[in-house]
């Protein structure tokens, strides 16, 4: 060794492939009634809680911190699934779940920092984060649709098969008719709660504001008339089987 | 609606739900409340699950590189100027040496030197050598000081029975002369440190590990708390010691052409490095992945951790990770 270079610094470089490995979900002690109102509508063993974090959640975000790339690969790889999945399935558009997939992982990339393992696992951050998006989107088509409703386009012009297939999709996803029937056996503040905060894409704070209650009384409405959903719909469910 | 229907319609309705009532500002819920809630729709999301297209893989990691460059750290911090690492780390084993009393002079605080006492005369020894070094006193004789322990074997005995704190301000006076004189030089000057051959900028990043190395056994003798680096500083050791990294393997006789280990330093100043296993080479796609925390890689590199006591998660080929965690420490000279 002629010379040590303690001069020069190291440079990292580009994607490794790692092998898929497909998450095996936990449940979460802490948010024991969570799981049980999930492991309600499917008794099967991938749907569980996953709330608690992977003991390698932390390192992966060590890592997206320190800039390792293959380690944004591998989560691809292990949480793909269900960031997609939600997003197709809020939306119905192949398309807009992939846009919405890189987004979330993009998202995860460029702010590592924002990941709190306090909360929940990665894997939960990335689902919350995939439906949160997903609505945004289906919202934004709802609105703007009614806008243009409003503003005399009886027959509004989408941009595209995209938007058509977004909307679509909400709509025929609330025409089901054990759902409907559902609704229908909410009490009216709740129908209408449920209502506002679906079909209509309000906040609960906009449906207090609209129905004229504390904000306190619409979210335990919106609480109260979704635990109901959940009994009707398993009752519907096992009178199904 | 067959059941599979119903669940999705069911899962869609819960989601929306919770998500309704969670993104209020105006009456937000309780942590727990947030933290079920966010559970409850990851888990009922679960049902929604499905193979995503497989070029999405592809589109999406470059979607991503495009926002932010691969190896950049979100906690990249800029390194200071080495003299600057050297004086910093001076001024914290003077503040702790300040501290002992009496029964920690005597304390054993490493292998070959003995007390601390003894560590603080190898340090004046050591100074004096760096002075003439940087130019500020007349050169010595390379044979006389190619060993690092042994050419401080005089200064030991010299302060033998010295008080203790008179040679601490001794040391703490020659090692300003040293950064004084330093700062005078040119960085680049050439230096044969013992048997290193670097320059007068990796002296001083070598005299930085070494001060930290000695602060952390007299810390560990004396029941004081272990040092710290402060973020710039930790940035300068862990980049530096990561770019020097083939030659330590190098040095170190274990060198692997054709194959290269990234290094994830996390922490505060992490960052990601791909390292190539022979200096002769470029980094190619990594063999190995080592995640480790910066303080732990660089109490690796002053050898005052072993490649089995630092937490490390390693991916790939553990034996490959084994040699570059063991070669690490090949420019530490105690």
């Amino acid at each position: 060794v002629a010379s040590l270079p303690l001069l020069s610094t190291g440079v990292a470089r580009r994607i490794s492939a790692t092998p898929r490995n497909p998450e095996v979900i936990r449940d979460r002690a802490p948010g024991e009634a969570s799981c049980v109102a999930a492991m309600a509508l499917a008794d099967r063993a991938t749907v569980s809680c996953v709330g608690e974090p992977r003991p390698g959640d932390r390192v992966f975000v060590d890592r997206l911190r320190a800039g390792d790339d293959s380690a944004l690969a591998a989560l691809y790889d292990q949480h793909a699934d269900v960031v997609f999945g939600i997003a197709r399935r809020v939306i119905g558009d192949a398309q807009s779940a992939r846009e919405i997939t890189q987004e979330v992982f993009a998202h995860l990339w460029q702010h590592p920092e924002r990941v709190d393992l306090e909360r929940g696992s990665l894997r939960t951050y990335l689902a919350v984060m995939a439906h949160h998006r997903a609505v945004d989107e289906v919202r934004r088509v709802v609105r703007r649709n009614q806008a243009e409703t409003r503003s005399g386009r009886s027959d509004p012009v989408l941009d595209d098969g995209h938007d058509a297939a977004v909307l679509d999709h909400a709509h025929r996803a609330w025409r089901g008719e054990r759902v409907a029937r559902a609704i229908e056996q909410l009490s009216s503040d709740q129908r209408v709660a449920v209502t506002l905060a679906y079909f209509e894409g309000f906040t609960y704070v906009e449906v207090a504001r609209r129905l004229g209650i504390p904000e306190g009384t619409a979210k335990s409405r919106l609480r109260l008339a979704l635990a109901r959903l959940r009994v009707l719909l398993t009752d519907d469910m096992e009178a199904l089987a | 609606m067959d059941e599979n229907e119903l669940e999705t319609q069911w899962a869609l309705l819960a989601l929306d739900a919770l998500d309704t009532v969670e993104r209020s500002d105006a009456n937000p819920l309780s942590n727990d409340e947030s933290i079920d809630m966010q559970c409850a729709a990851a888990a009922l999301g679960e049902l929604a699950s499905a193979e995503p297209p497989t070029d999405l893989r592809a589109d999406t990691l470059h979607e991503a590189l495009d926002r932010r460059q691969a190896g950049a750290s979100i906690d990249a911090v800029a390194p200071c100027a080495s003299v600057d690492a050297y004086r910093r780390a001076v001024d914290d084993l003077h503040e702790l040496l300040q501290s002992l009393t009496g029964p920690d002079w005597d304390a054993v605080a490493h292998h070959e030197y003995g007390t601390v006492r003894r560590v603080v005369a190898h340090l004046v020894g050591i100074e004096r050598i760096c002075l003439s070094w940087v130019g500020a006193r007349p050169a010595v004789d390379a044979d006389a000081v190619a060993d690092h322990g042994a050419s401080t074997l005089a200064a030991m005995d010299e302060f033998e029975h010295v008080d203790p704190l008179v040679v601490v301000e001794k040391w703490y006076a020659t090692a300003r002369e040293v950064e004084e004189a330093s700062r005078s030089a040119e960085s680049t000057a050439p230096v044969l440190a013992h048997d290193l051959p670097t320059n007068v900028d990796g002296l001083l990043l070598l005299r930085t590990f070494e001060l930290f190395a000695h602060h952390f056994d007299i810390a560990v003798a004396t029941g004081r708390p272990r040092p710290t680096l402060d973020p710039p500083r930790l940035s300068l050791m862990s980049s530096r010691l990561m770019g020097a990294l083939p030659f330590a393997i190098a040095l170190s006789g274990t060198t692997a052409p054709g194959r290269t280990a990234r290094i994830v330093v996390t922490g505060p100043a992490g960052g990601c490095y791909d390292v190539p296993l022979d200096p002769a080479q470029g980094a190619g796609t990594p063999d190995v992945t080592v995640v480790t925390d910066g303080t732990d890689i660089c109490l690796l590199a002053a050898r005052r951790l072993s490649p089995d006591d630092i937490e490390a998660t390693i991916e790939g080929d553990g034996q490959l990770a084994g040699l570059v965690l063991a070669a690490t420490g090949a420019f530490a000279r105690d």
